[in-house]
């Protein structure tokens, strides 16, 4: 979850020169919402608030044109499908809001389980519920300290969500969740069952009714 | 029996209610969105083939698959094949896709070695079966241009996307792919230098600044001495699928070195090959129309400018010393661009980008080309000596960006952000930490006891805002500063302090003044501080 820092840290290079008396005092922040939905989709929520300098330089480049973001996003996530973007500047608090859809995030791996790829060695997990996690990470990127904080929601009917590794060592979660099935939904099933249990019952009742009239 | 038939039908409808849930009937329906790379470039095929590379963007297609139906599709298989260059191969199966579950699948497509042999650009297509559900298939196909092994695009950028100057040159960051310093001929060609020019070089063993800058010009007087030339070749623009962009053609350092000429991209490449095949840190200077080598060693940057060997037809040809200062000259007008924000001016620091998956291409030994390089050697030892016997005479000088008029003949003179005199025996190194870039100069003394360093801190109000900075920066070197406000003389703010490191602690005197975009001064010291007080004093007293 550590390449959105990566993208910001493009960010940060072409403002540092001008800020770095700054922005070394107080670490530039990034906030990123990540909401996963029951068929693996995941809608992303990027946010950052500035100081009054870098604030200044964003508006000059990025903050002029910031469909370049959206550009960057893609790149950042080359592997995914990107959609719905949603740009808002905070302009009072000197901060920027980026939202978007990313499709296919989490994919189901060949053993049946959802798998969602954190692109990380050893990441900083903390657990906030079973299916609420954070990850924080700070480090130094175009001269400055950039602290991130991910959070990362699993879908409502997620369970077992554990954290594991891939052959290369890089983390990821691993979650079971079932979004339907088959083809008629959770109503053929129950109807189905229902009439299997009305039909037994009959079945039973019938028999002995029957034995009573041979009688 | 009659009795029994409303009983019948509720379970037979209860049971094929729950066929229907659990079985795959119902239409599967999968809905297809590829988006693909317009163009290959045979030379980076390393990092096409590499998921990890350079965060994985450079892909040949990803694409996204979409159950719009109504039951669940299972075993979605997707295979390619590029006709000619890349056999039926699976890409991925995916157990299940749920009705309305995006399911993505990237190709990084693994060409074999020979593809570096592709000469001329040609249009090829990809051909993707996909298959599902035990037995229904789907085919889609697209085509894409497969460039020559020499064809370099700039970038892969749409025009409509393009809104900056880097945006032009994106694909910078794969010029590491023809930096070849396994390539057996440049390993030969890297050992006649040593041999012949260098006669024994130590540069990577030693780490010592003086060594590498010597390197550096003795590859520079390999190319003077065998009369290699500077040359164009061929750029022209072209529009590859959606992207517009200039296709330069780009010799590889093999066919630099064969051919004894060279562009100032393909001499820079030539140059990373060679000093990275001796072990030392290759950079390559970008500036607007030009690209330059350089080397990065104990973290301060050296250039050299690689077309100086010009050639008889152009009219002149600089010595390597010459070289050297114009590249020292050039590299100090790329880092002041560079901090004034000119996003025209980058480097590419060939390590950095190697460890981002950015490989050379594989080339296999040629008989041929080592006779050529036996040719080429033959010079070395019959042209003039040209690599001089004291480097560091040299580089102390061309590395003063402008000399005043000095304190006599025992005396230097600095001028820049501040000026001040100095002892001529000092050696200065403008921008000595890359990381540091308000550490505008650093004169030592040879011995390493005692420094001046040259500050710049733009953008801070006051020097206490400056110095606390620097105490934040140089701490997470390792390097733990104290340090108390003295007082205040003739527009300088005077403090006292000590840095401790794991060399020890100094002692420094500083004084710092506002200028017209922040604060400069200069910090004085090292160990001993207090027997050396007067000249450091004498040093502190010439500060203007």
């Amino acid at each position: 979850m550590k390449k959105i820092g990566i993208l910001l840290s493009i960010f940060l290079c072409m403002f540092f020169l001008k800020t770095y008396s700054q922005d070394l005092i107080k670490p530039a922040k990034l906030n990123v919402k990540w909401g996963l939905n029951t068929l693996g989709d995941a809608h992303i929520e990027t946010s950052m608030s500035m100081d009054a300098a870098q604030w200044d330089n964003y508006k000059k480049t990025i903050g002029s044109n910031p469909d370049i973001l959206k550009r960057q996003m893609e790149r950042t996530f080359p592997g995914y499908f990107l959609q719905n973007f949603n740009y808002k500047e905070d302009v009072m608090n000197r901060g920027w809001t980026l939202s978007f859809d990313a499709l296919g995030l989490s994919r189901i791996n060949s053993k049946g389980l959802w798998q969602v790829d954190l692109n990380s060695k050893n990441p900083d997990v903390t657990k906030l519920s079973d299916k609420n996690y954070v990850l924080t990470s700070n480090y130094a990127t175009g001269g400055s300290l950039m602290q991130e904080i991910d959070n990362i929601t699993f879908p409502d009917g997620a369970s077992d969500v554990k954290q594991d590794k891939d052959a290369f060592g890089k983390a990821m979660f691993i979650y079971s969740s079932s979004p339907g099935g088959g083809s008629g939904g959770w109503l053929t099933l129950g109807l189905g069952a229902l009439l299997l249990i009305i039909g037994a019952i009959m079945f039973v009742r019938v028999k002995p009714a029957m034995a009573a009239v041979k009688k | 029996m009659k009795s029994k038939l409303p009983a019948i039908i509720c379970l037979a409808a209860g049971v094929l209610l729950l066929a229907f849930h659990f079985l795959p009937f119902g239409k599967g329906s999968l809905n297809v969105t590829i988006k693909q790379a317009s163009y290959i470039m045979p030379a980076a095929y390393k990092v096409y083939a590499n998921s990890d590379a350079l965060n994985g963007e450079y892909y040949l297609f990803k694409m996204l698959m979409n159950n719009d139906g109504k039951t669940t599709l299972s075993d979605v298989k997707v295979s390619y094949r590029i006709p000619n260059y890349v056999d039926w191969t699976d890409l991925e199966t995916i157990p299940k896709i749920y009705p309305g579950q995006n399911a993505v699948v990237r190709c990084y497509p693994q060409f074999k070695d020979d593809i570096v042999n592709k000469m001329t650009q040609s249009q090829e297509k990809v051909e993707i079966k996909i298959t599902y559900n035990g037995s229904q298939t789907l085919n889609e196909d697209f085509k894409f241009n497969m460039m020559g092994r020499n064809q370099f695009v700039y970038t892969d950028l749409p025009p409509e996307e393009i809104a900056s100057y880097p945006d032009m040159f994106r694909n910078d960051q794969l010029v590491g792919c023809f930096v070849t310093p396994q390539d057996p001929i440049i390993k030969y060609y890297t050992q006649q230098i040593q041999e012949k020019v260098m006669k024994g070089e130590e540069a990577s063993v030693s780490n010592k600044s003086d060594d590498a800058v010597k390197f550096l010009m003795g590859l520079y007087a390999a190319t003077y001495v065998s009369h290699m030339v500077y040359s164009g070749t061929e750029g022209i623009p072209q529009k590859l699928g959606d992207v517009n962009s200039l296709v330069q053609s780009t010799r590889l350092p093999r066919e630099v070195v064969t051919g004894n000429t060279g562009l100032c991209i393909e001499l820079s490449i030539l140059y990373a090959s060679v000093l990275k095949a001796a072990g030392l840190h290759p950079i390559i200077f970008m500036i607007p129309g030009h690209a330059y080598p350089g080397i990065l060693v104990n973290g301060q940057y050296y250039a050299i400018e690689a077309t100086g060997i010009g050639g008889e037809g152009l009219g002149s040809r600089a010595s390597p010393a010459d070289a050297l200062k114009a590249g020292m000259k050039e590299l100090n007008e790329f880092i002041q661009a560079a901090q004034s924000g000119d996003n025209r001016y980058s480097f590419i620091d060939i390590d950095a980008m190697e460890s981002k998956g950015v490989i050379p291409m594989e080339l296999r030994d040629d008989e041929f080309l080592r006779k050529k390089i036996d040719d080429i050697a033959a010079s070395f030892s019959g042209g003039a000596r040209t690599v001089p016997r004291q480097p560091e005479s040299t580089l102390e000088n061309n590395n003063v960006a402008s000399s005043g008029g000095g304190g006599g003949s025992s005396m230097s003179g600095y001028s820049g952000v501040v000026s001040f005199n100095y002892p001529s025996s000092w050696k200065r190194y403008d921008y000595p930490v890359a990381q540091w870039p308000f550490l505008v100069a650093e004169i030592g003394s040879r011995d390493g006891s005692s420094a001046i360093d040259v500050i710049d801190l733009s953008g801070a109000n006051s020097s206490s805002q400056a110095i606390e900075y620097i105490r934040q920066t140089i701490a997470k070197a390792g390097r733990y500063m104290r340090y108390q406000y003295v007082n205040s003389n003739n527009g300088y703010d005077i403090y006292r302090g000590t840095t401790s490191s794991n060399n020890g602690t100094r002692e420094w005197e500083a004084v710092f003044r506002r200028s017209q975009n922040g604060i400069v001064g200069v910090t004085i010291g090292g160990s001993g501080f207090s027997q050396k007080q007067n000249m450091f004093n004498s040093i502190l007293s010439t500060v203007r």
